[in-house]
């Protein structure tokens, strides 16, 4: 007789378990990274007393977690390789935002130095004419510097965005440290529950996976992440710090390293495969803006260079010998803060028609003096005799001047194009000081100096011989397009697989709030039964009693 | 299929806000009158309207550099027929004095005739255009070209053409040297010498008449070559101007048609754009709706 007060009590239990969870599953249908649960019951072990055997009810075997790690594993995957993408994206459109009002850039302003050298070659010896030269000089110049200035602007911006990136790694690391340590906590206590705590976990590498491409493992209930190209994040219990310091070569880029305390390692470089938002900075920074920046620096000294060469063949209006029109910035030569030796490197620019949009390295590996070309680390030169890889920077554009000794590991980096949007500058005062004539005795009318300068606009001065200074801002302007137009796709394709896989898991594991319901008027069926059957057992108890009256 | 209830909201929200991004950008564009709001909606189409502005603006100052050329041909045009009406004057008291029967009085005043008219001509020859340079000075344009001296009058200009680009490849003088405009007779005197001579003889009245005859026929022999210098420069004015002309219509052509390519890679066609803003708008109020509609679907509204 008892045992059917059992019975009854413990379907009551199951009945009670399967609302509670239903609950549970409807309170947490919006939060992010839950997985739907559900009871599992199982029918009670027999009772032995009896000749036949009578069952023992219900119980409740486990409150299971309905997670697919397939597809959560193929999520993180998507996740970072659409965050990554999408910044890139997000940062590029800056630039070709940019770009966008032709009215603004630098093609109007080089247009307009052009004509004010055309109306010149109508009275070369005019006071005013001469003199809207150097305006116009002036306002080609201001274009250049605002567009690298905004250019520099966004770097700073990415900057800002890495280190915030890295501060979302070591908190994520933090959090997932005390997360593996709860759930290893949670799973040593009988009857106590981990499927929200495991919830939480997996919700943390999800996010995290937006900002860095991450691999988990999992080991004795804990996880362990590691990015880039290996590098520990989360080992079982220890969260491994990174930190973001200064370039060695340069100053205003930030780079991310791993912190060992006293020593830092190797910074996260965009040719290892970083991912998520980290890995989109990295690659924006490398792959599109340095090379924007110079690749506009290069237009810049198109510019300066063909104009100066020919302003120094011929003589002003004072018959004096002219001298250089615009002023460049020297080119760009860092040695690195670690080296060892206490060699000096200069560089000065070349024949311009061979200069690229790169930067270069200049250094000692081992006993082999090296050129490397940046961004891609390709080696340009390398020899064990330092003055044939110095010679070989001549074929790119630039000459290299070594003094003292390197010490193995040394290294420069230069930078031949990338200050001279920045730094370009007019040098002249007055328009008499304009080299328009060809001698130092000719007529004040004489303009053969001008109009060669006029022919600087369309002659192919850039790029091998290929390339005008006017197409080589419309080269890097139709690049620009290009690469956010294919950003554009490659992250909406991205981010449609990324939502595929996401609808995917949500299908398997989220909250149906119609099933819930469903499950619900389910277990109050079951739980107004269970009643019935205790209802029952009282009225066969009362009988019984009733007998002995 | 199940289906997550979470998933059906943010999956409805992202189709909603896609579709609401497109009609914005298709309001920009109507707003904009450009289809290329930025470089990566056609980079081809961006770079080439790069290439066809600056071609037209190239173009466009050529335009410029002809009219100054056509201002100051036109001006040294003008400046040569007054020179040829003041020959034809100098001619008229040269045929004048040539006739024995004048006396020392009729000579004296045609020497102060001829006296005037000289002035006028040297006038006529430093003549300086609109920007103050000397119009027959070649390249020294701001020398004046013909200065008086002991020997009669010196030609201090040079005879280097400043040129000026009138097209792609063409350049053209606006301005030459005055030097060929007074053409030097065999003794290595020139109108002006010859005038000052003429005009010294008659007024000190020295000469016989028949002296005097030879004097002024070397002077008309110097009129005649003068006045085809200057119709010869004249002629060649005139070719050029017919070049500019020529050159102002094939330019205007050549506008025209990048205009009309620069039209097509970026202006707007409204008709098209209007009708995608009727369709996206549709698609937009559509999904609202259906969202709408799926969203009040839920079995908890049969639970009491």
């Amino acid at each position: 007789m008892a045992n059917i007060f059992s019975i009854g009590q413990s379907a009551l239990t199951v009945a009670q378990a399967g609302v509670n969870t239903a609950a549970h599953n409807i309170a947490n249908a919006a939060t992010p990274g839950y997985n739907r649960q559900t009871v599992v019951q199982v029918a009670g072990q027999a009772g032995a007393q009896a000749a036949a055997t009578v069952g023992m009810g219900a119980q409740v075997a486990e409150v299971k977690r309905n997670y697919s790690s397939f597809l959560g594993t193929q999520l993180l995957s998507t996740q970072s390789q659409q965050s990554q993408l999408e910044v890139q994206y997000g940062q590029i459109q800056q630039i070709d935002n940019m770009m966008a009002d032709s009215s603004v850039g630098v093609a109007p302003a080089l247009q307009d130095f052009f004509n004010t050298l055309q109306n010149v070659s109508t009275a070369p010896a005019d006071a005013t004419l001469r003199q809207s030269v150097l305006f116009s000089a002036e306002s080609v110049t201001t274009r250049f510097k605002d567009m690298s200035n905004q250019l520099d602007e966004i770097g700073q911006g990415v900057n800002s965005q890495i280190e915030s990136s890295v501060q979302d790694l070591n908190s994520a690391a933090q959090h997932l440290v005390g997360l593996n340590q709860a759930i290893v906590n949670a799973k040593g206590m009988p009857g106590s529950q981990s499927n929200d705590l495991l919830d939480q976990r997996d919700q943390v590498l999800r996010d995290l996976s937006k900002v860095v491409k991450i691999s988990v493992n999992e080991q004795d209930d804990q996880v362990n992440v590691f990015i880039g190209n290996g590098q520990p994040l989360v080992t079982g219990s220890t969260a491994h710090q990174f930190k973001t310091q200064p370039s060695k070569t340069d100053s205003g880029r930030l780079e991310v390293v791993q912190d060992f305390g006293n020593q830092a390692g190797a910074p996260l470089s965009s040719q290892q495969p970083v991912g998520g938002a980290l890995g989109g900075l990295l690659a924006f920074r490398d792959q599109t803006l340095a090379p924007a920046q110079n690749a506009l620096g290069l237009v810049a000294i198109g510019l300066a260079s063909g104009i100066n060469a020919q302003q120094v063949k011929g003589y002003d209006q004072t018959g004096v010998a002219g001298k250089p029109l615009f002023d460049l910035p020297p080119v760009g030569v860092a040695a690195s803060s670690s080296n060892q030796g206490v060699a000096s490197l200069g560089a000065e620019l070349g024949d311009i028609s061979k200069l690229t949009a790169s930067d270069f390295t200049f250094r000692l590996a081992g006993d082999q003096y090296q050129l490397l070309r940046s961004p891609d680390q390709q080696i340009v030169a390398s020899s064990a005799n330092a003055d044939e890889v110095l010679a070989a920077s001549a074929e790119q554009g630039f000459t290299l001047e070594l003094s003292g000794e390197l010490k193995a590991g040394d290294s420069f980096l230069i930078r031949p194009t990338a200050h001279a949007a920045r730094g370009i500058g007019v040098a002249l005062q007055n328009g008499r000081d304009l080299a328009l004539a060809s001698a130092e005795t000719a007529a004040a009318g004489d303009s053969d100096n001008l109009r060669q300068m006029i022919g600087q606009q369309n002659a192919k001065t850039l790029n091998g011989g290929t390339s005008s200074i006017q197409s080589a801002y419309g080269q890097l302007v139709g690049r620009i397009g290009s690469q956010t137009r294919e950003l554009q796709l490659t992250s909406q394709s991205a981010s449609q697989i990324n939502a595929q896989t996401e609808t995917a898991l949500q299908n398997a594991s989220g909250v149906n709030l119609d099933e819930e319901a469903t499950d619900l008027m389910r277990y109050q069926q079951a739980y107004q039964a269970a009643g019935k059957v205790m209802q029952m057992a009282q009225q066969l108890f009362s009988t019984v009693l009733d007998m002995g009256r | 299929m199940r289906i997550s209830t979470q998933n059906f909201y943010s999956g409805s929200g992202a189709r909603l806000s896609d579709l609401q991004a497109k009609v914005g950008q298709t309001m920009q564009q109507i707003a904009s009158g450009s289809k290329l709001l930025t470089p990566s909606q056609d980079p081809a189409a961006a770079v080439r309207a790069l290439d066809v502005t600056q071609s037209m603006a190239v173009r466009e100052q050529f335009g410029k550099n002809r009219e100054s050329l056509r201002s100051n041909m036109g001006l040294a045009d003008i400046t040569l027929t007054s020179m040829q009406d003041n020959l034809a004057g100098i001619n008229e008291q040269v045929i004048l004095a040539n006739n024995s029967t004048r006396t020392s009085e009729d000579l004296a005043s045609i020497a102060i005739v001829l006296k005037g008219q000289q002035e006028q001509m040297l006038g006529l020859a430093n003549s300086t255009d609109s920007s103050g340079n000397y119009l027959f000075a070649g390249q020294k344009s701001t020398t004046q070209p013909f200065q008086r001296d002991d020997s009669g009058v010196s030609y201090l200009g040079d005879d280097q053409p400043q040129l000026v680009q009138v097209e792609t490849g063409r350049e053209m003088a606006i301005r030459e040297g005055g030097r060929s405009l007074f053409p030097k007779d065999s003794n290595d005197k020139d109108l002006f010498a010859l005038l000052g001579q003429t005009i010294a003889q008659l007024e000190d009245g020295s000469l016989s008449p028949a002296q005097r005859a030879d004097s002024l026929k070397t002077l008309s022999q110097s009129i005649e070559s003068t006045q085809v210098a200057l119709s010869s420069r004249q002629t060649a004015i005139g070719v050029h101007l017919g070049e500019l002309d020529r050159l102002d219509d094939l330019s205007g052509a050549r506008l025209l048609q990048s205009t009309q390519e620069l039209n097509a890679l970026q202006d707007l066609d409204y008709n098209k754009t209007l009708s995608d803003l009727s369709r996206q708008q549709l698609s937009l109020q559509a999904a609202q709706k259906s969202f709408q509609m799926v969203s009040s679907l839920s079995l908890f509204n049969y639970l009491g």
